[in-house]
C-alpha cells in the first residue's frame, strides 16, 4: 500500500522508455539521421557534435543511428524469446499440472536439468554450436527461458484444478485441450504476464551479453556488439562504449520497473 | 536428518545424468558435419577421418555417449586448440575462476548484508529508498558495461588499478566488483524482505517488552532468523557467479575457465567447449546441493517438512 505512489511512477517511467524502444525499432529508417552502416573512414574518432549528437565510432558510423537500429534486434529477440518461452512453458506447465503422473515427472526432471545451467551458460553453449543469427539466439534463450513459465503455470494449475469449475467441465466431457485453452489459460494469465515483463528485460540483457561475446545476431547493429567494439577505444573514445550501455541499462530498468509495478498491482487485484 | 540428506543426494543423480547427456548432445546440434566445422572444409580428408574416429562420431549414438564420458574423464579427449586433455586444461584454469568468484562473493556480502539491514530498519525513509535504488540499478546494469566503466574511471582516468590481467591483489578488485554487483543487489533486497517479515513477529515484541535495546533485538534475535532464508538465495547467486564470470573474465582478460570458454568457441574447439560447460554446470549443481543441505541444517523446519512430505 505504501508503495502505491512510487509504483505508479515506476510503471509510467518504464512504459515511456518501453514505448521509445518499440517506436525506435519500428520506425528506425525514418528516425535514424544516418544510415547505420555508412562509414567515414577519413575522420578521426569523433565524440558528440551537433551533427552527430552521440558521436561516431571507430569506423566513422553515427552512434545514434546505430543505437536506433540496434533497438530492432533487442525488440525482436526480446519479444520472440518471451513468446516462444511462454507458449512452450504454458503447454508444459499445463500438461504437467493437469495430467500429473509420468508426464509431471518427466517434464519436471527436464526442468531440473535445464535449471542446472546457470544464467546464460546454456544459451552460450547453444549459440556456440548452432552459430549466430537472430533465430538461433531466440531458440537458445528460450531453451531455458520456458522453464520459469512452466513452473508458474504448473503451480497455478495445481491450485485451479482442485476448484469446482475444472471438475464440472471434465464431468461434462471436456477434454484436456479444451480445459487448458478455455478454463486454465485465462486463470493463469496474470502471473504469466508479470513474468513476461521481467522476461523481456532478461532476454534483452541476455541478447546483449551474447552480442558482447561475439555470439549474437550479426545481421544488424546490436547494442552488445557496439559496446564490445567500444571497449577497445576506452582510452581515446569512451563515448563508443558509454551510449550503447546506457541504452541497454535504461531498457532493462524500464521492464524491471514495469514488472515490479505490475506484480504489485495485479497481485493485489488478484487477491481481492 | 540423514534421510533428508540422502533423499536430496539421490535427486541430484538424474540431474547430473541429464547435464551429461545435454553436454554430449551439443556436438550433434552443429548444423552440418561437426568435423568439417571444427577443421574447416579445406582440411585434408585424412585429417577429417582421423578426428571423426578420435571422437567416435562414426559409431552409434549410445556408444558415442559412453566414449565421450570415458575419454573425457580418462584424459583421452583433447582440446583441438591447446592439444592437451580437456579436463587438464579446464582444471588448470579453474583456480583463477574460483579466486574471482570468491572475491566477488565476499564483496557482495560485505555490501548487501549491511545494506539490507539498514534498508529494513529505516523502511520508507531516504536510506531505504537509496538502498533499493542501488538494488534495482545493480540488477539492471549489465556487467559488460559496468566493467569497462570501472576501467575508464579507476584505470584510465585515476590510474589507480590495472586495466586487465591477473597477479596482484590490485588486479582482483575491479573484476570482483564487476562480478559481485548483481549479486549484492539481489541479496540486499532479499535480506531487507526477510528482515521486514521477521520484525513483525511476536517473539520480537516480547524481546522489546522485556526491555532489550533495539540493537540487541535486531542483532541477536531478528537477524539470526532473517538470514536463514537468505542462505538459499546466496547459494543460488554464488553458483550463478560461475556463469557471470564468463563475461567478467572476457572484459578483464582474466585467465579463468570463462574466458577460455569464449576462446574455445571462437576457435571452434568443441571438445573444450563441452568440457568447460560441463564443469560449470556440475559445479552449479554441487553448490546448490551444499546450499540445500546447509539450509536444512540451519532451519530444522525444512528437513522435518520435507521428511514428512517424503514419508507420506
Amino acid at each position: 500500500m505504501d508503495n502505491k505512489g512510487p509504483g505508479k511512477a515506476a510503471l509510467w517511467a518504464g512504459a515511456i522508455i518501453a514505448a521509445v524502444l518499440f517506436v525506435s525499432a519500428g520506425a528506425a529508417p525514418w528516425l535514424a539521421p544516418y544510415d547505420p552502416g555508412a562509414q567515414e573512414l577519413t575522420r578521426d574518432i569523433s565524440g558528440p557534435t551537433l551533427s552527430h549528437p552521440l558521436g561516431q565510432d571507430n569506423l566513422g558510423r553515427d552512434i545514434l543511428s546505430m543505437i536506433i537500429y540496434g533497438a530492432r534486434v533487442s525488440v525482436i529477440v526480446g519479444v520472440g524469446t518471451v513468446l516462444l518461452s511462454a507458449v512452450i512453458g504454458f503447454l508444459a506447465g499445463a500438461i504437467s499440472g493437469l495430467k500429473g503422473g509420468i508426464w509431471d515427472q518427466v517434464i519436471m526432471r527436464i526442468v531440473d536439468v535445464l535449471l542446472a545451467f546457470p544464467g546464460i551458460l546454456l544459451a552460450i553453449a547453444l549459440t556456440a554450436v548452432t552459430g549466430p543469427g537472430i533465430g538461433n539466439v531466440i531458440i537458445a534463450l528460450s531453451a531455458r527461458g520456458w522453464v520459469t513459465y512452466a513452473r508458474i503455470v504448473r503451480s497455478q494449475v495445481l491450485v485451479e484444478r482442485e476448484r469446482g469449475y475444472v471438475e464440472a467441465a471434465r464431468s461434462l466431457g471436456a477434454g484436456s485441450g479444451r480445459i487448458i485453452s478455455l478454463h486454465l489459460l485465462p486463470n493463469t494469465l496474470t502471473p504469466v504476464v508479470v513474468q513476461a515483463t521481467f522476461g523481456l528485460a532478461g532476454a534483452i540483457l541476455a541478447e546483449a551479453s551474447l552480442s558482447f561475446l561475439g555470439l549474437g545476431p550479426q545481421e544488424m547493429p546490436t547494442w552488445g556488439a557496439m559496446l564490445s567494439d567500444g571497449t577497445s577505444y576506452l582510452r581515446t573514445a569512451p563515448h563508443i562504449a558509454v551510449f550503447p550501455g546506457i541504452a541497454i541499462m535504461a531498457t532493462v530498468l524500464a521492464f524491471n520497473f514495469m514488472g515490479d509495478s505490475l506484480r504489485d498491482r495485479l497481485t493485489k487485484s488478484g487477491a481481492k | 536428518m540423514r534421510d533428508y540428506l540422502l533423499k536430496r543426494l539421490a535427486l541430484t543423480v538424474p540431474v547430473i545424468f541429464g547435464v551429461l547427456v545435454l553436454v554430449f548432445i551439443l556436438m550433434h546440434l552443429v548444423p552440418g558435419d561437426p568435423v568439417e566445422v571444427m577443421l574447416g572444409e579445406v582440411a585434408a580428408k585424412s585429417n577429417q577421418e582421423a578426428l571423426r574416429a578420435e571422437l567416435h562420431l562414426d559409431r552409434p549414438l549410445y556408444v558415442q555417449f559412453y566414449y565421450f564420458l570415458h575419454d573425457l574423464f580418462s584424459g583421452k579427449l583433447e582440446s583441438l586448440y591447446y592439444e592437451r586433455p580437456v579436463m587438464e586444461q579446464v582444471m588448470g584454469r579453474m583456480f583463477a575462476t574460483i579466486e574471482l568468484a570468491l572475491a566477488a562473493l565476499v564483496i557482495s556480502l560485505l555490501v548487501s548484508v549491511p545494506l539490507g539491514i539498514v534498508a529494513a530498519i529505516r523502511k520508507g525513509k531516504g536510506t531505504d529508498v537509496a538502498a533499493m535504488g542501488f538494488s534495482m540499478a545493480g540488477v539492471s546494469i549489465p556487467s559488460f558495461w559496468l566493467g569497462p566503466m570501472l576501467i575508464l574511471l579507476f584505470s584510465i582516468k585515476l590510474e589507480l588499478l590495472p586495466v586487465s590481467g591477473r597477479g596482484t591483489f590490485a588486479h582482483l578488485i575491479l573484476p570482483a566488483i564487476t562480478l559481485g554487483t548483481g549479486m549484492a543487489a539481489i541479496v540486499s533486497r532479499m535480506i531487507r524482505g526477510s528482515l521486514l517479515d521477521v520484525l513483525g513477529e511476536d517473539y520480537l515484541r516480547t524481546a522489546r517488552a522485556k526491555g532489550l535495546a533495539e540493537k540487541t533485538v535486531i542483532i541477536k534475535h531478528a537477524l539470526r532468523n532473517a538470514l536463514i532464508p537468505s542462505i538459499s538465495v546466496v547459494g543460488l547467486q554464488a553458483g550463478a557467479l560461475l556463469s557471470g564470470a564468463i563475461i567478467t573474465e572476457t572484459i578483464f582478460a582474466w585467465p579463468g575457465i570463462g574466458s577460455m570458454l569464449i576462446q574455445a568457441i571462437h576457435s571452434r574447439d568443441f571438445p573444450l567447449v563441452q568440457g568447460t560447460v560441463m564443469v560449470i554446470a556440475l559445479s552449479y549443481v554441487l553448490i546448490n546441493l551444499v546450499t540445500d543441505m546447509a539450509y536444512a541444517v540451519a532451519d530444522p523446519r525444512v528437513r522435518f517438512r520435507k521428511e514428512e512430505a517424503g514419508g507420506q
